[in-house]
């Protein structure tokens, strides 16, 4: 039987996890009330499943299967989509066409499944004309995807929930606090006894398995959002040519090059989502992108 | 040509969008940042007295770890004319002043009593608001010698006030462990021929989740006042200007408790204690007093053809305690009504209490109106009095003059009166950064004083005892986030 929500007490923090979003959410609490890290564990729980529920593009009652089932017939959508479409478009333009949210159509020919499937150049052309933001008339409220394409708010989903529920709990809860989604985090502190927050970046294993790192990089962060975009588990190898699973909307084919992690901070978790999966989007030049939009960054190749 | 159309970084463009994707939640978290506030202050005192421009500028700079510096710069430029302190009469009479100036007046109170942080208040501690309030009783001009007569009938004002000064302050909050708050600073502020240092040191602690604080500060003043022509002996001859001395000095040590309490979600309450403590020179170098014999004024035995007034002289010691309750109302959605008392209480036998309200009134997110109404009352210290009396205060024996008494001011801010104050502020919030406001107040005393008998027909008969002061000020300010 699955767990629902855990509770756990030490002598300095309490600490509430459950799952969702195909990650292990938890929120640490810079506090000893049991009681009260429970009923706001529950709070950010219920949360994060109505956000979930409401973004998930593997259900069949939501805005987003109406959206992407309508056959090129107008979708009025409800206001927080809207919010996240509004946003979606502004990020597509200021990543000229690198983030997508049209894109997930791709998924359709590339498995990453470690295995050598690379589809042919053919198959790749016949699903490039159901993608691009720019064929989707986009007037808020009202949404016109053209039929066959797709939409998919998973690249921020997570990051979004991150922050909401950090608003969330902080509107109720004075003392530090943690959210983490899967490694996508957001912070407040510093904690009670004066310390960041410590945060590990998840190693990077090569194809043989050993560690590419010799240690775990630790993070002191007491504010913002953290949030790391990586290939560690999800490629193809064929030919000795390593694919990643981060998918370039504009070619259809794995961005060459990327860094194997990139984990950066930001003001918010969106934020430092965003960086991060853009900065892999841009292969080689992840690092250089950031270094010119001056995000503090940690990468691994 | 390069047009200045600078486009926004992609970093400052997915900000932009994240928060309005979020919402304002994340813009209510004051994350590193700037502060700039900026304000002109014009004070002018009704019937030609002191009129005061007052250019401020407050720089605060916030970290990641929620401490944060802050610098205020403020410049106060005066002018215009001040009681001497000499009583109105129905005879013309000549003042010379070696210093060219009297001090400045009763202006220190109406400006303190302004809610546009021009005041010198000390604060030592980021969760409270208004903790101990100077006004400082040396102030004069650049020194010529000047001769002025006032005619029959009006309050005596030295018509050459002026002066200007400069105070900079400087401050340190952090935020400790196991919710403790530290917070330091310092001031320092000078003008011809006066200074003041001042260093301040406050902890605070908050409690239950942040619904309780609890703090302690300190504040160590040290003063140094040089008079122009010297400093006056007291309770001498105004026109002999004996002097004791180039400067002395005064040091003030304030102690401040205080509790903040959040009784709910709409209301917030905060009382304060404190205790002030000053010793060293306190009298107004440049205020005097004048001596009648019933009611005439008499001849300065030391000065043929001057009348005769005596500079005047106050404790060297000075004890004040002070009670402060404010609340804070959060009603309907961005309205805040804002009210205070305030009562103090001090060994010179000064007693005041204020009552101030004012409300925030958001009518639209560009717009917001702040009417503000403060009452004040405060009784005389003992040593007041509108003139000295011969044979109760003063004697002369053959030639010589002898107070009887050991302090005397005329200076009406040591007076009873009360004093209404009313003030408009309209604020025009530009965007989510930057914010304009004016403000307008007026300013009225009333005299509260006993009158003192005087005989029927004489110099005194029928005049004004205490000069009621009026005044209006406008502030125009605007601060700016980056």
């Amino acid at each position: 039987m699955d767990y629902c929500l855990q509770l756990t007490q030490t002598s300095d923090l309490c600490r509430v996890r459950f799952p969702a979003m195909a990650s292990t959410c938890e929120v640490i609490f810079d506090t000893t009330d049991a009681t009260l890290a429970l009923a706001l564990g529950q709070l950010v729980q219920e949360e994060t499943q109505r956000i979930e529920r409401h973004l998930s593009r593997y259900r069949d009652d939501n805005i987003i299967f109406q959206i992407n089932n309508a056959n090129g017939v107008a979708v009025i959508v409800d206001d927080e989509t809207a919010d996240l479409l509004d946003f979606a478009a502004t990020l597509w333009q200021l990543s000229n066409g690198l983030f997508d949210i049209t894109s997930g159509k791709l998924r359709a020919i590339w498995r990453f499944d470690g295995s050598d499937n690379v589809p042919e150049q053919a198959a790749v052309d016949a699903i490039l004309p159901l993608i691009g933001w720019q064929k989707v008339q986009w007037q808020r409220p009202t949404l016109i995807l053209p039929a066959g394409m797709e939409i998919d708010l998973g690249g921020i989903g997570k990051e979004y929930a991150v922050d909401k529920t950090y608003d969330l709990v902080k509107s109720q809860f004075k003392e530090a606090f943690l959210v983490n989604f899967g490694g996508d985090l957001r912070v407040q502190g510093p904690r009670k006894n004066g310390h960041p927050w410590q945060v590990g970046i998840e190693t990077v294993t090569d194809e043989n398995n050993n560690n590419m790192q010799q240690q775990e990089t630790i993070i002191d962060i007491s504010h913002g959002g953290l949030a790391t975009s990586g290939d560690s588990r999800r490629y193809l190898l064929k030919n000795n040519q390593r694919y990643s699973h981060i998918l370039n909307p504009l070619t259809g084919w794995p961005v060459v090059s990327a860094p194997r992690s990139i984990t950066t901070i930001a003001p918010t978790c969106v934020e430092a989502g965003l960086c991060s999966s853009l900065a892999m989007l841009m292969g080689i030049n992840a690092e250089a992108f950031l270094e010119e939009q001056n995000v503090t960054y940690w990468s691994i190749r | 040509m390069q047009l200045i159309n600078k486009k926004l970084s992609f970093s400052a463009s997915l900000a932009l969008a994240t928060s309005t994707l979020l919402g304002a939640n994340t813009q209510v978290n004051a994350e590193e940042g700037w502060q700039a506030d900026s304000a002109v202050l014009i004070y002018n005192e009704n019937n030609g007295r002191v009129s005061a421009i007052e250019p401020a500028v407050n720089l605060r700079r916030t970290y990641e770890d929620e401490s944060s510096i802050n610098l205020r710069v403020v410049y106060d430029a005066l002018t215009g004319a001040s009681p001497n302190g000499a009583a109105s009469a129905s005879v013309a009479q000549t003042f010379t002043s070696a210093s060219g100036s009297a001090a400045q007046t009763a202006n220190a109170q109406a400006m303190t009593s302004s809610s546009g942080g021009t005041s010198r208040q000390v604060t030592p501690s980021p969760n409270v608001n208004t903790i101990v309030t100077h006004s400082y009783d040396d102030d004069e001009g650049e020194g010529h010698s000047t001769t002025y007569t006032i005619a029959p009938g009006d309050t005596p004002l030295d018509p050459s006030f002026e002066d200007s000064r400069t105070t900079v302050s400087l401050g340190w909050t952090k935020p400790l462990e196991d919710n403790y708050t530290v917070n330091l600073g310092g001031s320092y502020s000078t003008e011809g021929d006066f200074t003041s240092f001042s260093v301040n040191g406050a902890v605070a602690k908050d409690f239950n989740q942040k619904s309780t604080t609890l703090s302690a500060g300190l504040n160590l003043e040290f003063d140094t006042v040089t008079p122009n022509g010297g400093l006056p002996d007291p309770l001498t001859s105004y026109a002999t200007h004996n002097t004791i001395g180039e400067s002395d000095s005064k040091n003030v040590v304030d102690t401040i408790i205080g509790l903040t309490q959040v009784i709910n979600r709409r209301w917030i309450t905060q009382f304060n204690i404190s205790l002030s403590q000053s010793s060293g020179h306190h009298s107004d170098p440049y205020k005097i007093l004048t001596v009648a014999d019933q009611g005439n004024l008499i001849t300065d035995p030391e000065n043929a053809g001057n009348y005769l007034y005596l500079f005047e002289s106050r404790p060297d010691s000075r004890q004040k305690l002070s009670l402060y309750w404010q609340n804070k109302f959060a009603i309907m959605n961005n309205n805040v009504l804002d009210l205070s008392y305030r009562y103090m209480t001090d060994d010179w036998g000064v007693n005041s209490h204020t009552v101030d309200a004012t409300f925030h009134w958001q009518l639209s997110d560009s717009f917001y109106l702040e009417p503000h109404a403060r009452y004040y009352e405060q009784t005389a210290a003992d040593f007041y009095t509108p003139f000295l009396s011969l044979g109760d205060d003063v004697v002369i024996n053959s030639g010589a003059i002898t107070a009887l008494v050991d302090y005397a001011s005329s200076d009406p801010r040591l007076g009873a009166f009360s004093a209404n104050t009313y003030g408009l502020k309209m604020g025009f919030p530009l965007s989510d950064t930057r914010e304009l406001s004016l403000s307008v107040e007026t300013y009225q005393q009333q005299d509260k004083n006993i009158r003192k008998e005087v005989a029927a027909g004489s110099h005194l008969d029928g005049q004004s005892q205490f000069a009621e002061l009026s005044a209006n000020w406008v502030q125009l300010g605007y601060s700016v986030r980056w």
